[in-house]
Parts: C-alpha cells; structure tokens; sequence
C-alpha cells in the first residue's frame, strides 16, 4: 500500500472520532503511564515525563483528519527532542539532522549526494571523538543506520519521499530517549502507515506497550534476584545459572523495543514485530528469524542478498554464495556493532574476543546452514518423537545462545569452567545441571503435545476484537497497579507484598556502575540521556541523585535484609578528594582480582568495618594493600604470592559480616581469614537478628537460631518487643556469630584469625577483655593490636573521629607485620616475614 | 510487416509461456520447501509472506537460476514480490 502524502487526499465531507474507542484507549494509555511511573520504569530515560507527553500528542493526533496527522506526528517528534534534551542540545540535533536530510534532498547525480554524506559523517566522527557532548548518542541513533535506509529508498525511487516524511523518519519518537532503538527501514515506515483500520493498530500498540513492560520488570526481578553475582561463579551450576540469566537479560532490550514499537502504533505505524518469542528458537536460522528482527531485514537487505546475488552473479555456487554472505553478515555485524558503540557510548571496540566469537559463530552457523539445505527433513515417525526432538533442539540451542551469549559479554569466562570443575563438589553439581537439563526438556516436550493437542481441537489463533484486548489490558494494568498501592499490602502476603515493593524500585541496574560490568546491550544502554533542565527538574536521574550524596553513600547501595547494604561494583570516583574504586566483586580491591586463585598464591580474606575498607585514605593507602606489598616484597626464590583480598564494608557489623563471609569470602578460597572486630563489636546484633525474626527469614547458622530459640522470641511478636529481648542475650548472639564463622571457616581448611584493631578514644568503652573472651571461646587464634596506636595525633585527621589517615594505615600495617611475626606458630606463614621493616 | 508482426506474437507467446512454467515450477518447489499443497498458494500473494525465510529463498533462487540457465543481477523480490510478477520477469530473462 503506498503511504498517503500529506494535505494531497481528499477528505471525507465529514470525520467524528469514535469516543467510545478513543476514551478507551487513553484510559489505557493512562494506566500504563501510572505503571511506569509506580515502578520507576526507565526513570533514567525519563519516560515518564516523556509517555505523559505522547499519550497528550495521540489525543490530539486521533482527533486530526487523516491528511494532517503526518505532520502532527513529525512536529511531536521534533518536540520531542527539545523536550528531552532541552533547547540547546535539541537545537543542535536537529541542526545536524537538517543538513544530513538537506543533503539527501539535493538535486543532482546520486554520486555527489552520497560523497557529500560520506564527507558529513566523517566530519562528525571526528567532532564525536573530539569532542564527547551529550547529543551525540542521540544524532548516532538517529543517523547511524536510518541514513542508510532513507538514501537506498531516494535513490531507488523515482520522486523523492515528501519532506515531512524524512523529518518523521529521522527524528522518530520517542528515540531521544533510547538511543539504543530498533533499526526500522525507511520503505517498512512509509508502508504500514494507516495500513490497517486505526484503532486495531492502536490497540496492537496498546498490546506491545503492555509486553514491554512486562518484560522490563521480568528483566528488574532477573537482574536482582536471580543472576549470580560474579564472586558466585564458582561452582557448575552457578556458572550455568549465570549463563542463562546472562541470555535471559536481553528481555531489557526486547522490552524496550516493544515499548517504542507500541508507542508508534498509536500513531498510525502498523509496524511488524520486533521479537517473536526468541528463546524458542530451535535452530540456528531459527533464532536469526526471532531475535531482533529489524537488524536481520536490515542485514538481509544490505549485506546478504546483495552478496548473494553478486556472486552467483559470477558463477559461484549456491553452496559458496550462500557461507560467503553468512560471514559477510557475521562480520559486518560485528563491525556494526562496534559502529553503535561509537555513536552511543565514544569508543570503537575492536578485540580479539569479539573477533574470534563473532566470526566463529558465523562459520558455525553458516556450515549449519548449508548442511540444512543438502538434507531433507525425514520426518519423524511418532507425535511424540517430534515433540521430544523440538523440545530437545531448543533446549540445546537455548544453552548454546547462552554460552555464546556470556563467552561475548563476559570475556574470560570459558576460563571459570575448568577451575569450577576440579573444585571439591564439582561431580555433584554436574549432576545437577545435568537434572535440570533433562527436566527442561521433559516440560518442553509435554508442553508441545499438550499445545499440539489443544490447537488440534481449536482454531490456531482465537482473535480478539477491540474491547476484548481492551479489557483483557484493563484489567492486567490495574490489577498490577492495585497490588502496588501502599494499602493493599494488608490484602497480600507478607513475601508476595515485600517482592512487589522491591520490584518497583530499580537499585541494581541504577546502581550498578562501569561498561565492563555489564552486557553489551546494558552497556548500550548505559548510554547518558542528559536531560534538559525542564525534565531534569520534572524527575532527577539515579546517576544525578548519586552525584549529590555525599561521602559513603557515594559509593554503596542498598541490599537486602541480611546484608542491608554493599558496596557498588565497578564504581570509580573521589571521596573527599581520594580516590575509591570498587571491582566487580563489590570490594574495595584491584581490578585485577580474578575468583579463583591463582596456582601457588596464599590468600588472606580481610574483613571488617570502614577502618578495613579504608574509608578516608586513596585506594593505595588503604593497609591491606600495604602489607600485601610488604609480603611480596622480593624474598626467598620459592617464597609463593600473597593475595590480601579486602572485604571490609563501612556501616556493617558482626551479624552483616558472617553473612558477607558466607556469601562471598568463600567462594575466593582463602587460606586464612583476618576478621578484624573494633569497641563497636556489639551493636546492631539484636537489632539485625530482630529484622530477620520479624520478617520469618532464616537466620544465617544453626548457632544463631538456637539462640533465638531460648529467648523465647517468635515473628507473631511485634518488632521492638523481639529486639528488646535479644538485647538481653547480645553477648550469646554475638558468640553464636563467632562460632559460626570459626565452623564454617575450619570446615573449608581456612585459619580463622580474629584481630583486635581498637580505635584511640578516651570516651569509648573498651570491652576488650569481653571481647577477646569471646573469640577464643569460639575458637577463633586471637590477637590483641590494642598497642598498634595509644595516641592520635598525626594518625588521624582533626576532622575524623574513627578513621585513621594515611599514616595510621602505615601503622596499622607495621602492626599486623608484627603480629605474623609474634604468631608464627599460631598463625603458620610459608612466606618468609623478615624481622626489619 | 507481417512477419515482423508474428515474430513478436511468438515472442509474446514464449513468453508467456515461459512465464507460465516458470509459475508452475515456482508453485512446486514452494510447496515442496513449505510442506503444503500447491492449491494453497496463490500466484498473487507476496512470495515472503508464506514466512519462508532469507536463507530458503535465497536457495529457491538459485535453483531457479539453474533451471532457468540465467543470472540474476540483484535480489529480484525487490520489485518482483510475487509469483506471478517474478514468472514474468524471470521468462524475460530467459527470452534474452
């Protein structure tokens, strides 16, 4: 159908709007803007502000007569960008835009044209490089792939496309928000406009808006619950469980291109779909037909039929044409990419892991494409069998798009399988994953015949009519806005009401900080939309409110109830003028830190408070870097490495510290565990254990719940009255915590060293002795550095009450070498300590 | 002039023909590739529509290159969507 110019159809005599359909449909689109702006969806995007924006721009669009909507629609997308990134910047893109389209619109042969483009985008690469301003993300997105498309199509056609439709085209909405967007090809645009009657594509819009939200929490609740964190990744079935979240984390995406596909159905653009159930995919060429379905066309259309054609053009063979253009493709995709990543983040990256998977998935796939063509498909003998081998092949190829998927995303990581494997318990967790596996499949397979069955005796596909999908939306929408709202949490479970509240935060993408973090379609994302001051002031981003906090809560994040707290993995910034930089562990460490140890390393795990951690002193004065440095400082020729890992967390306490040694101090198998304890040993230990008791959590060791127990305290208590008599029992919960730790420890061959490490201050009670009594009861080797400092002058800053300067760091350091050196038989050191500093 | 006349008449008529075997053949093959009868498809129904994908078509395409004992110069669906408008441009080629 060819696309209606503007103001050049005649109008029917007379046009209403049909109310009843169209307060319906803002209805919904209201309920969508109350859910995204429930659950904080995109908030660094600034959708909602921006959805607030189209759901007015569609009232008045539906309103207009046919022959003006074009227009309508292209001065909303250009408002767009001035809303989104302000008058300045907005201006600037717009500018740079109008001269890309102005030279596409210039009369004259094609060859002049195109070398003007080349010669304007090789201006503009070098401004990019030059000069990394916040519009540059947003001109890429807009220019980088369309251009391409927009110059094929001018050129192919005899008259060229009316201006408004370029200016459409180019500036699409609501791409100033996400610059990461779906390459939509110009003559697609221009066809599946008004294709349909209105208000099916409104609803079909409706439709994928609604998926894409669901996606983008279903990728929230994935991202912070269920994807292991990278110190987890030790064993087999965290490794596999990582592989598939890692895959499955791509719903971001997928989310987000439903939602902006949605939104330009409720502008007339009866566009295809973007995705079509992707993780079904059972073969190689399946998954191309599934997975981001706009870049396959593009690459379809201008790198893989052109190939083709060109080389059977020469007498090649099928066979020869058909593996050239797959590598041409699997190789312009990886170039490709590299491309977006320059518009949108400023760099080009070009690495021999991206190289060696990119081109040798293209061998795979096109050595399997050409297989495919030279076999016929025997059929299969049995109902059963077919839906076992459907159920099969995706599974497998669920697994194998998985492990190319974390071998692209996450370099290195082939290198934690074999580590994993000769850990004790590896034969076991192979089992499980092997379990899995086969129970996947077995679900598979009986959800085939079960579907094979039920279609058989139904219609393929039942449609819906407008107010049926209108309800259906209506009542999904409010459903999930009725459980979000503060009072129904009576109404709801206590776990169903917490995981609900939790999920309309978004703490981990937001707080997660640094590209190499990241996947790469996170890492595009990532991409900074820099507000302009109108919607900055409407809704402040995560990365400006975190530029305004101060101090430690720069650099932490909240957790959950056991652990309250963490350090933000892969942050680098200056706290009060020092620098502080957090790996991708989440410790305060070198980035160089890998999980497992390295053959012939000794590995002390250090944890503790702030003191530990080093807050106010610059990574490298931090003391358990200086004593590392000292250990390793040239000895004996055999002498192995020391590895000083730094797990100290500021604002944490005993009870948050054995759950952190639980968590992750153990999966870098250290060979001794320094836990370091200061005058504050007590505090937070009934109020933690309180939480965990009012909130039916399980407590984190057999010793705390024994404790618990005889106290006589139980969740139908109200909180204060469950800390008041835990308050009681402190120094038992406190000994339950040392126990556990000295257990878990011994259990795993890890020396357990408790370190007193007080801090010099007159007015604080020293329960030292207490204290000191305690840890040996546990079982812990014990101590005392009360003498590392009696003084505080030039130890600590005037403006710093608990924590040391540089130079206490350098005496905490002469400290702890002194004590490995006083405790050799207790604390058995293969590393030669010298005597002399 | 006459035979002028009936030499294009001929001409017209192998093309069509042509067109129609071609037609035929293309009717075969995509119902063999998609596993349906030849009844359901229809000559005037955008060849990509029948969900066959970039790889299958390209190999159908090269079959009937073969066939044919021609070359395309570019992808022929561009301008060619269906059957009956790809019989005929491909019995063109083959006249020449």
């Amino acid at each position: 159908m060819m696309p209606t110019p503007p103001a050049s159809v005649a109008e029917p005599p007379s046009r209403s709007v049909d109310w009843p359909r169209f307060l319906t449909v803002l209805v919904e689109l209201l309920l969508i803007a109350t859910v995204i702006f429930l659950f904080e969806i995109e908030q660094n995007r600034h959708l909602f502000p921006v959805i607030c924006l189209l759901i007015a721009g569609f009232a008045i669009h539906a309103c207009l007569p046919q022959r003006q909507r074009l227009t309508c629609f292209a001065a909303l997308s250009i408002l767009c960008v001035l809303f989104v990134l302000g008058l300045t910047n907005g201006l600037v893109v717009l500018a740079i835009g109008g001269t890309l389209i102005g030279i596409c619109y210039l009369p004259g042969p094609c060859k002049i044209r195109l070398g003007l483009i080349v010669a304007a985008v090789g201006v503009l690469v070098i401004l990019r490089r030059q000069s990394p301003l916040p519009f540059w993300p947003v001109v890429g997105s807009m220019f980088m792939f369309r251009l391409i498309s927009f110059l094929y199509e001018c050129e192919k056609g005899k008259t060229k496309p009316h201006l408004t439709w370029a200016v459409s085209y180019f500036f699409l909405l609501p791409n100033p928000c996400f610059p990461f967007f779906p390459v939509v090809d110009f003559k697609t645009f221009r066809e599946t406009w008004n294709q349909k009657e209105e208000w099916e594509t409104y609803q079909r819009g409706i439709s994928w808006i609604v998926c894409g939200l669901i996606h983008l929490l279903l990728y929230r609740y994935l991202r912070t619950n269920i994807v292991p964190q990278p110190y987890e990744l030790y064993d087999v079935p965290h490794i596999l469980l990582f592989m598939v979240t890692n895959y499955a984390l791509y719903l971001q995406v997928s989310g987000q291109f439903h939602l902006i596909t949605g939104l330009l159905h409720l502008f007339g653009f009866h566009l295809p779909r973007t995705h079509h159930h992707y993780f079904l995919a059972s073969s190689f060429s399946d998954i191309w037909r599934r997975i981001n379905i706009y870049w396959k066309d593009f690459l379809s259309k201008f790198v893989f039929y052109p190939t083709f054609y060109a080389l059977r053009a020469r007498q090649a063979s099928a066979g020869f044409a058909l593996v050239c253009s797959v590598m041409l493709v699997f190789l312009s995709t990886w170039m490709l990419h590299s491309w977006q990543t320059f518009w949108l983040l400023g760099r080009f990256p070009l690495t021999i892991n991206d190289a060696a998977l990119w081109l040798g998935g293209g061998a795979v796939v096109a050595a399997n494409i050409l297989l495919d063509s030279r076999r016929r498909d025997q059929g299969h003998s049995s109902v059963g069998w077919a839906a076992f081998s459907l159920a099969a092949r995706t599974v497998g190829m669920f697994l194998l798009v998985s492990l190319f998927w974390s071998c692209w995303t996450k370099p290195g990581f082939l290198s934690l399988l074999g580590p994993a494997i000769h850990r004790p318990g590896a034969t076991q967790g192979l089992w499980v994953v092997t379990l899995w596996i086969a129970a996947a499949i077995l679900l598979g397979t009986l959800l085939i015949l079960g579907r094979k069955r039920w279609f058989s005796n139904q219609s393929v596909e039942i449609p819906r009519d407008f107010f049926t999908s209108a309800k259906l939306h209506l009542a999904l929408l409010g459903l999930v806005i009725a459980c979000s709202l503060p009072g129904s949490a009576i109404l709801l479970t206590p776990g169903l009401a917490s995981a609900i509240a939790k999920l309309r935060t978004d703490p981990a993408t937001a707080e997660v900080a640094g590209g190499r973090l990241q996947s790469y379609y996170e890492d595009l994302n990532s991409a900074v939309i820099q507000a302009g001051p109108l919607l900055n002031a409407l809704s402040p981003s995560a990365t400006a409110r975190r530029e305004q906090a101060e101090g430690f809560y720069k650099v932490s994040r909240p957790a959950d109830l056991y652990q309250q707290l963490d350090l933000i993995p892969g942050i680098e910034t200056e706290i009060e003028g020092k620098s502080f930089s957090v790996n991708v562990f989440g410790m305060r460490d070198r980035n160089s830190l890998t999980l497992n140890k390295p053959h012939g390393t000794i590995r002390v795990a250090m944890v503790g408070s702030s003191i530990v951690m080093g807050y106010g002193v610059s990574d490298d004065e931090v003391f358990s870097r200086e004593l590392q440095r000292r250990l390793n400082e040239p000895q004996t020729p055999t002498a192995p490495a020391v590895e000083i890992l730094n797990f100290g967390v500021g604002k944490q306490w005993a009870p948050h510290r054995l759950v952190r040694i639980q968590r992750k101090v153990f999966g870098f198998e250290p060979d001794y565990l320094f836990y370091f304890a200061h005058q504050d040993e007590f505090r937070e230990l009934a109020s933690h254990t309180a939480q965990l008791v009012a909130q039916r959590l399980e407590l984190p060791s057999r010793h705390l719940q024994e404790v618990v127990a005889r106290s006589g305290v139980n969740a139908e208590m109200a909180p204060g009255a469950i800390q008041s008599r835990l308050q009681r029992d402190e120094t038992e919960l406190l000994l339950a915590i040392n126990r556990t730790i000295v257990d878990e420890c011994r259990s795993r061959g890890i020396l357990p060293v408790w370190i007193y490490l007080p801090v010099p201050a007159p007015a604080i009670e020293d329960p030292r002795e207490k204290l000191v009594a305690l840890a040996e009861s546990a079982g812990f080797v014990v101590c005392d550095l009360s003498a590392w400092t009696t003084v505080r002058e030039g130890l600590f800053d005037a403006t710093e009450e608990f924590h040391p300067n540089a130079a206490g760091h350098q005496r905490i350091a002469d400290a702890l070498m002194q004590m490995l050196r006083d405790h050799r038989e207790s604390i058995p050191f293969p590393t030669f300590v010298p005597l002399h500093q | 002039m006459e035979d002028q006349e009936q030499s294009d008449n001929t001409a017209t008529a192998d093309i069509s023909n042509s067109a129609a075997q071609v037609r035929d053949w293309l009717t075969k093959e995509l119902a063999e590739e998609l596993r349906i009868d030849r009844s359901r498809i229809r000559a005037d129904q955008p060849i990509l529509s029948f969900g066959i994908d970039s790889v299958h078509i390209v190999s159908l395409m090269a079959k009937l290159e073969d066939w044919g004992g021609f070359r395309f110069s570019g992808n022929p669906l561009v301008d060619h969507e269906t059957i009956e408008a790809l019989s005929d441009y491909v019995a063109g080629l083959i006249r020449k």
